[in-house]
């Protein structure tokens, strides 16, 4: 009960604020139909490939990528931003001042973050059916299960991101890992057989890769529920050694802080 | 971890040898790249034991370490050794719980949500300390009536006056209804009127009628005095004195300056003869004229000879200062009635905090905090007790 008041504490205060700023809030929303309409232009210029055909084509290919990646780079970012957000404004101290606890408090800055990009997700998908007619299909329910997993392992790498903010308070090196190496190597807008050979072997370190490609073939491509097992397992072996481990980094981090007294610095 | 369950009798707050040290941070790393590391002590040994219900102030010049102190108590900083406990519990070990029970106001205006009103901001920090929506808004409206904040609530916090915004902040304290409220200059930055509001507040209320510990730090040495029937005073990062306002008086400043209204003074050499003996005998002795029968020249001025004295009917201001254990005032009443004057008024003001950081500073001319002391690469410093790194 008291972890859903922390919870919900966060997602009414973020709400209000974000919404405080209507234009802003109308503008973002506005952005994402014109996104849309941007990658079909794009898809006519490139027309059919080999590589996007099953997908139905690069439009589709595209938006579930931008769609799903805005997960991933949410649930990187989001703790990161969080934290350095309360150091600006000021209100760390007090937040940490509240017997709530640290992951309670971790987990429940970055939900209405995720809120949003849920929002952002559904109006990009709608355009695309509505202004396009792209339409998806298949296994959601394992594809959101996917969907999951690739989002809690990028958020292990967000927690670790939030506690390098905590400590240096700037210069994130881990955002260069988690944002434009996965943007080029995950196959956010081009499949990732066009990639030479050793970086796809690369590429295939990265959670992105899997969570997107499997994701891609059960919405878009008809594949059976179970073939995605694989990327599954592989998702899930990057959780199980990456949550624990972010946790306590991030407990060392905000330690580092208290030892120091640089909570409220920026 | 549960809450050791034998705490009844234990203080309110209790620091044993408390010692923060600031470092450069990440001082390991930096030794092993052989890169200087500084260090600051803001608080050193402090150990002090505060009573539950008692009003504790703690003063001392800027950068003494009152904040440091302060924030480690609410679980903000950790100490680089020593202990502190909060009614019995240690916040190393039972950081939550003993959050739970402080209730913290900053100096700090930047501890709200700028966009947000003053109830949803206290909506949100009541969630966060586990209140139902239900208790909440019913907890809120009960300290609004209190603070005689009900108008305000729904003006977003960005608009908020400064007065209004430490009303908030203090209500934010109180929103669990902690028994340990920690002020930090809660006074700093209010009007003169705003300010007394406040103290009548803190004192009457939170601290008579609800029984509210009170731990305080202030440059206002006067509001310290008034409020708080323990005064700790932090030298360089020690804790110099802690004891009553009186005992303080007693045993660092047993001086009064005494000021007496005469009237009905003897012209000419009579008053001048009296001034020449009480100057003799009281080396201080200071005379200031005041309304005067004919022309009243100050006769402590060259400008005004001794001879140049008014008529019988002047009235004088004399102020000297004196030791409280002293028969001094005693004689001087025996020589202003022997030469026939009257006393209209004797007012006495005693030494005061502000007389005591004086005395603490000339008895040590180096008033400002230490220095950053370069160290060089592989000096070891003070080991900070390994249990304490790691939560």
């Amino acid at each position: 009960m008291r972890i859903l008041r922390i919870f919900w504490a966060f997602i009414v205060r973020d709400a209000i604020m974000s919404t405080s700023y209507r234009l802003a809030f109308a503008m973002q929303l506005v952005s994402l139909f014109l996104s849309v309409i941007s990658v079909y232009f794009m898809s006519k210029l490139i027309g059919a490939n080999a590589s996007v055909d099953r997908y139905g084509g690069y439009l589709p290919f595209t938006v579930v990528g931008f769609a799903v990646t805005a997960y991933f780079t949410t649930g990187f970012s989001s703790f990161a931003s969080s934290i350095r957000g309360e150091q600006v404004m000021g209100t760390l101290e007090a937040l940490l001042m509240t017997p709530a606890r640290l992951p309670y408090v971790i987990l429940a800055s970055s939900i209405w973050s995720f809120i949003w990009t849920t929002l952002s997700a559904v109006v990009m998908v709608a355009a695309a059916w509505i202004l396009f007619g792209v339409r998806l299909h298949g296994h959601y329910a394992m594809a959101f299960v996917l969907l999951v997993l690739t989002t809690v392992t990028f958020s292990c790498l967000g927690i670790l991101s939030a506690s390098f903010i905590m400590v240096f308070k700037r210069g994130d090196p881990l955002k260069f890992f988690a944002g434009s190496l996965s943007f080029l190597l995950g196959g956010v807008v081009f499949p990732v057989d066009l990639l030479p050979g050793w970086l796809q072997k690369v590429s295939m370190l990265m959670p992105i890769t899997h969570g997107l490609a499997g994701i891609r073939e059960l919405v878009l491509a008809d594949r059976p529920a179970l073939s995605v097992l694989p990327q599954v397992g592989i998702l899930l072996v990057f959780i199980v050694i990456g949550l624990p481990l972010s946790l306590w980094v991030f407990r060392k981090a905000v330690n580092v802080a208290r030892r120091e007294g640089s909570l409220v610095h920026y | 971890m549960p809450m050791p369950t034998d705490t009844s009798a234990a203080p309110a707050v209790e620091t044993r040898n408390l010692t923060k040290i600031f470092r450069t941070p990440l001082a390991r790393l930096r030794r092993l790249a052989r890169l200087r590391v500084r260090e600051v002590t803001a608080v050193r040994g402090v150990s002090l034991a505060i009573a539950r219900g008692e009003i504790f102030g703690l003063v001392g010049r800027n950068g003494q370490g009152k904040t440091t102190l302060i924030k480690a108590i609410a679980t903000l900083i950790r100490p680089t050794s020593g202990e502190v406990r909060v009614f019995g519990a240690d916040m190393e070990r039972h950081g939550d719980e003993v959050r739970q029970r402080i209730g913290l106001v900053s100096s700090d205006e930047r501890s709200f949500y700028f966009r947000l009103t003053g109830r949803q901001n206290l909506m949100y920090f009541a969630r966060l300390y586990g209140m139902n929506g239900r208790a909440a808004r019913a907890r809120i409206e009960a300290l609004a009536a209190v603070f005689d904040f009900a108008e305000m609530l729904d003006r977003r916090y960005q608009e908020l006056s400064t007065g209004n915004k430490q009303r908030l902040a203090l209500m934010r304290a109180l929103l669990n209804d902690p028994p340990l409220l920690l002020l930090d200059e809660p006074t700093r930055s209010l009007d003169p009127m705003a300010a007394e509001d406040l103290r009548r507040l803190i004192r009457d209320n939170l601290n008579r009628v609800h029984g509210k510990t009170i731990f305080i730090t202030s440059h206002n040495l006067a509001e310290v005095e008034d409020l708080c029937g323990r005064i700790g005073i932090l030298h360089r990062g020690e804790l110099r004195m802690c004891a009553t306002m009186d005992e303080l008086r007693r045993d660092y400043c047993n001086r009064e300056q005494v000021t007496l209204r005469l009237r009905g003074l003897p012209a000419w050499n009579g008053l001048a003869e009296l001034r020449g003996d009480l100057s003799r005998e009281i080396p201080t002795l200071q005379w200031r004229p005041l309304a005067a029968a004919g022309v009243a020249p100050d006769p402590g001025t060259s400008a005004a000879p001794d001879h140049g004295t008014p008529g019988a009917g002047a009235q004088w201001e004399v102020t000297f200062t004196r030791a409280l254990d002293d028969d001094l005032l005693d004689r001087v009443i025996a020589r202003v009635h022997a030469a026939g004057g009257r006393i209209d008024a004797c007012l006495a003001r005693r030494g005061g905090l502000l007389d005591i950081l004086g005395a603490l500073d000339d008895a040590e001319p180096q008033a400002e905090p230490a220095p950053p002391r370069p160290e060089p690469a592989g000096v070891a410093a003070p080991a900070p007790d390994p249990e304490k790194e790691d939560r």
